[in-house]
């Protein structure tokens, strides 16, 4: 059996060939869940009906349409070919409290009444009410499927449509190494507990075990998991647990510290469910738990169902705790082990990484929490090729409207900006359901990685290098604050999230902004209000607190860059994200020169002003900041040039490979370049990843661990 | 709309003789007040009794149900159709296909006009039957109310499709219009630029630039040939209009299509790359009220209105307008 999911606009971009390919290999019923399909256009008509024709050797099954998809069959005839039509959503209205929804319509279920052109009776899912009718003529709307008998759907066949495992995966274990912090990922079925006793062979420094959707935990392997964690409880914590794992933690009367729980909350506007991750604070805003918001429809009425809030009171406070500094933000940035695990139902096949659009992808750069890249190629005639590199939305969050949006806003705004010191955006596609973003191709280093291989060798970058880098960040910020708008009006774009992370310096010296994932225009409304984006160790006082960001925010946090560059480390960085904050909110950034006496006093004075805590004491402007660095640098005759810069960077890339810090294949270099999103993390020496167990899901044994 | 029409001064109009033939004397007398301020001459009759000579009036609006049955073949033989001299406004409250079918491509009918019961669009008939009788009939906006200015968005590469249709969706958005009522504004932007940047270029020959070529490949014109989306609303209807400046489309061919694709034969969905069949078909089935306006070989310019009153159940119950203009 082949289970296909199939999402976006079915127009131009939905390639038929493709999709078949998909099913080629297998044998069976072809399952196909249309849940995703918001609108066909005729030429995706012609293009889906090419696709049924061409897989009408087999049976095929087609799963919750949604309105648009499901009126084709009424308009367009042999829409469906032999499929049959099993499940399919009807829009509905509610008379009661106006609120417009799509129901389910189960065909196994439903026929016999939509076959008498009457809608089924649905509850409104706002308000509760039953005075909700058809929002379209029943006759009309149900003319298809009245005019075929119900579906005779295979239990098999069902069960994958309801979305039943055919049966229980094994536990898989994945395993992260990212400096002192072993983050281990557990995903299945677990068993007798075997493995997760083994697991503790040889564990040092700080462990965080996550929940990746463990399905089932048996007694033995919930002791053994909670002995692994109590063994030292200090250093040892849960992330992410979900409701079976939690469940039988409690039935076990030991509970380990957790520094999250994921629950699936409901939405109460649109119905749809959405897991959510939740912090120790969280979890104590028993109000807020019941008002989130929704990733669908954006509505501040996604709550916790009542079960899994019963399940959470019974969990003491005390075990609920903030995750240190760097497990925060692993947390961050990981929502996925770094070795991709597709997680699928074991009768699924999922697409294969190939070519995205008209760019030949080859191989990951990075993975973090939000999106993927990979190093691509253009290709064009006359052996015409320009490397790029292609970003896109982790596949199970391409359904995720708040992560698209982030994503399109990103693309949209980087779009708009071309300067020398910002990466450009050359294209976005979309890829069957999934939008990727085409990108300019900087061969270098980013900021940060080259501050960890210079803490590692114990090395401070030179004063004139720190410096001619920040004030490549500011030209970068001086484009996106003097953005004109198509009306020529001043639309400053705000980066929100200026980090060595996203400070790029290329071979030749030259730097780049990159990652606008967060950043917003100007005066553009904050779709969730509260929400901080972006890294709390660069944002000043005013960015934390919600308020409104200005030019000045980033101002600020291109002040603490160069500090951090100047100096090594960030001076509010602490282990949790609660001190860090604290440690924002509260303290005062030291004086360069007590941590770096040779830093001039004017370099000393013009960054603490660029990074002060009232945003009316500091530069106006990212051009203010940069001629003050300008100045004072041409004052102490130190300037350096963007080749010292490429120069350095070079030996200290030499150094470390030397050191062994780098391997010789690709040195520091490409993979180190780019950035995912605000969640990304690059790959460093520190970041080795082990792959423990390669347990495939299919096949496995049932229960076995 | 609730402007009044500008009263006929002395030319065509003043001069125009209109036949109004409806038995509902609410609507008669509705029609009559709304083309009194169109036409200089204005009668009505209940119930067609005798055919009227083509040319004996310049416009004859007529409800469908008030031909008598035995009449309806002779009359549509007579009236519908471009080339008449007595231009026909049908109005009709039937929707089902065999019915369009029937009207578009055995009689070639241009002008449907949507009569559901009492409800219609008075502004409407208005502006068809000035347009009807002048050669003034570009522009979305005859259909709002004065005051009202189109958004504007000039393209001219394929690319700027999904720019179009996020546009047009955002400003749904921005109203406040439901997510199935997008969907539809959706499909008119889609379908209305597809068929402007794929089935209408010609070259200077006339021969078809980029219709037999795949959707999938992108295709641009050059900047003095780009095409113009426009879209607005009032709150109560959405209008679409997309204006390309090659007026290639030919009218029979559009009826041709309309029919096929609402016939729902085995030739609705034809494999080929290019034809914009299925397009306009879906178009007509997302607005209340589709018009075509074409100035061959200089411009066309295809609107969409969608009537929002009501909500969509309304929409979808509701008969549809159609019109087709060809102008010199």
């Amino acid at each position: 059996m082949t289970a296909l999911r199939i999402a976006g606009v079915m127009d131009e971009r939905f390639d038929r060939n493709q999709v078949r390919s998909l099913t080629e290999g297998t044998s069976g019923a072809v399952v196909i869940d249309l849940d995703g399909v918001v609108r066909i256009t005729s030429f995706g008509v012609r293009e889906w009906m090419g696709f049924i024709d061409d897989i009408s050797h087999r049976s095929v099954y087609l799963a919750r349409t949604r309105p648009s998809f499901a009126a084709q069959f009424n308009m367009i005839a042999g829409f469906g070919g032999s499929a049959k039509l099993v499940s399919l959503y009807a829009p509905y209205v509610c008379n009661a409290c106006d609120h417009e929804f799509d129901a389910p319509i189960d065909l196994r279920e439903d026929h016999e009444t939509v076959a008498q052109l009457a809608a089924p009776a649905r509850s409104c899912p706002k308000c509760g009410e039953d005075d909700t009718e058809l929002d379209d003529l029943p006759d009309a709307f149900f003319e298809y499927v009245a005019s075929v008998p119900a579906p005779k759907v295979p239990p098999a066949v069902s069960a994958v449509i309801d979305g039943k495992p055919l049966k229980r995966s094994a536990l898989t274990i994945r395993k992260d190494v990212d400096g002192e912090l072993t983050a281990i990922w557990l995903t299945g079925t677990a068993g007798r507990g075997g493995q997760l006793k083994r697991l503790g062979d040889g564990l040092e420094g700080q462990v965080l075990i996550i929940d990746h959707d463990i399905e089932h935990v048996s007694d033995a392997a919930r002791d053994a998991l909670v002995d692994l964690l109590l063994e030292d409880p200090d250093h040892r914590r849960l992330a992410r647990v979900r409701v079976p794992l939690l469940a039988a933690l409690l039935a076990g009367g030991r509970l380990p510290r957790m520094v999250s729980l994921t629950f699936i909350a409901g939405c109460a506007n649109c119905g749809k469910p959405a897991p959510r991750e939740l912090d120790p604070a969280q979890l104590a805003d028993r109000d807020g738990l019941l008002h989130m918001a929704c990733p669908h429809c954006g509505a501040t009425a996604l709550a916790l169902r009542d079960d899994d809030l019963a399940l959470l009171n019974q969990v003491p406070t005390e075990h609920l705790v903030d995750p240190t500094a760097q497990a925060q933000e692993f947390l961050e940035q990981h929502a996925a082990p770094t070795t991709d695990l597709s997680r699928v139902l074991s009768a699924q096949r999922l697409p294969q990484d190939r070519a995205f659009g008209r760019y030949e992808v080859g191989k990951k750069l990075g993975l973090g929490g939000m999106a993927e890249v990979f190093l691509g190629k253009q290709v064009g005639p006359e052996g015409f090729e320009k490397e790029v590199v292609v970003k896109r939305i982790l596949p199970h969050l391409v359904n995720d409207e708040a992560f698209v949006q982030m994503f399109l806003q990103e693309a949209r705004l980087a779009a708009k900006l071309n300067d020398a010191h910002v990466v450009q955006i050359f294209d976005l596609g979309k890829d069957e359901d999934n939008y990727f973003m085409v990108m300019e191709y900087v061969d270098g280093w980013d900021l940060s990685l080259v501050l960890r291989l210079a803490n590692r060798l114990q090395l401070r970058l030179p004063i004139p290098i720190a410096v001619r880098i920040a004030i490549g960040v500011l030209a970068g910020l001086e484009a996106a604050h003097g953005h004109v708008g198509a009306d020529g009006a001043a639309a400053p774009i705000i980066h929100r999230d200026v980090t060595p992370h996203n400070v790029l310096i290329a071979k030749n010296g030259q730097v780049k902004l990159t990652d606008f994932g967060v950043a917003k225009a100007q005066g553009t409304i904050q779709t969730r209000t509260g929400n901080i984006k972006g890294k709390v160790t660069y944002m000043p006082r005013e960015q934390i607190r919600g308020e409104d960001v200005t030019v000045r925010t980033d101002i600020y946090a291109a002040g603490l860059v160069l500090y951090t560059a100047l100096s090594g480390k960030n001076p509010f960085r602490r282990r949790g994200e609660t001190e860090t904050i604290y440690a924002v909110m509260r303290e005062e950034l030291p004086p360069l020169r007590s941590i770096r006496p040779d830093v001039p006093d004017a370099l000393d004075r013009v960054v603490r002003r660029a990074a002060a805590v009232n945003a009316a004491d500091r530069y106006g402007s990212a051009t203010a900041f940069r001629l003050a660095l300008e100045d004072t640098m041409s004052g102490l005759g130190r300037n350096a040039t963007p080749q010292d810069v490429g120069s350095a960077l070079a030996a200290l890339s030499e150094d470390a490979r030397r050191a062994g810090l780098v391997d010789d294949e690709g040195g520091v270099t490409p993979t180190t370049q780019v950035r995912t999103g605000e969640t990304t993390k690059v790959a460093t020496p520190t970041d080795a990843t082990v792959l423990l167990d390669d347990v495939r899901t299919e096949n496995a044994p049932q229960g076995e661990s | 709309m609730t402007d009044a029409p500008a009263a006929p001064g002395p030319g065509p109009l003043a001069q125009a003789r209109c036949l109004i033939v409806d038995r509902n004397r609410r609507t008669a007398k509705q029609l009559g007040a709304a083309l009194t301020g169109v036409a200089g001459e204005v009668e009505a009759q209940a119930e067609l009794t005798a055919l009227p000579d083509d040319g004996q009036y310049d416009l004859l609006c007529a409800s469908l149900d008030s031909i008598p049955a035995e009449m309806h073949t002779a009359f549509l033989e007579r009236f519908a159709g471009l080339d008449k001299r007595t231009k026909l406004l049908l109005f009709s409250g039937r929707d089902d296909r065999e019915h369009l079918v029937r009207l578009f491509d055995r009689y070639a009918l241009t002008n449907l006009m949507a009569k559901n019961g009492e409800d219609f669009h008075t502004a409407d008939v208005i502006v068809t039957a000035r347009k009807v009788l002048t050669a003034d009939v570009f522009g979305v906006e005859k259909y709002f109310s004065w005051g009202l200015t189109p958004r504007t968005l000039d393209i001219t590469r394929s690319a700027q499709k999904h720019d179009v249709v996020e546009a047009v969706d955002a400003y749904g958005q921005e109203l406040g219009i439901g997510g199935r009522f997008r969907q539809l504004l959706q499909t008119v932007a889609d379908e209305f630029v597809t068929n402007a940047l794929y089935n209408a270029p010609v070259d200077q020959d006339g021969a078809a630039r980029y219709s037999h070529v795949d959707r999938k490949v992108a295709v641009a014109l050059d900047r003095d040939e780009h095409v113009r989306v426009q879209y607005m609303s009032d709150g109560e209807r959405m209008g679409i209009a997309v204006r390309d400046p090659f007026g290639s489309i030919e009218p029979q061919r559009i009826l041709h299509y309309l029919a096929k694709c609402l016939r729902g034969g085995k030739d609705q969905v034809d494999q080929k790359r290019g034809g914009a069949g299925l397009g306009l078909y879906y178009v007509f089935d997302a607005v209340s009220h589709f018009v075509i306006n074409i100035r061959p070989g200089l411009c066309t310019e295809m609107i969409g209105l969608t009537d929002m009153r009501g909500g969509y159940r309304k929409f979808a119950g509701r008969a549809k307008s159609f019109n087709l203009f060809v102008v010199e």
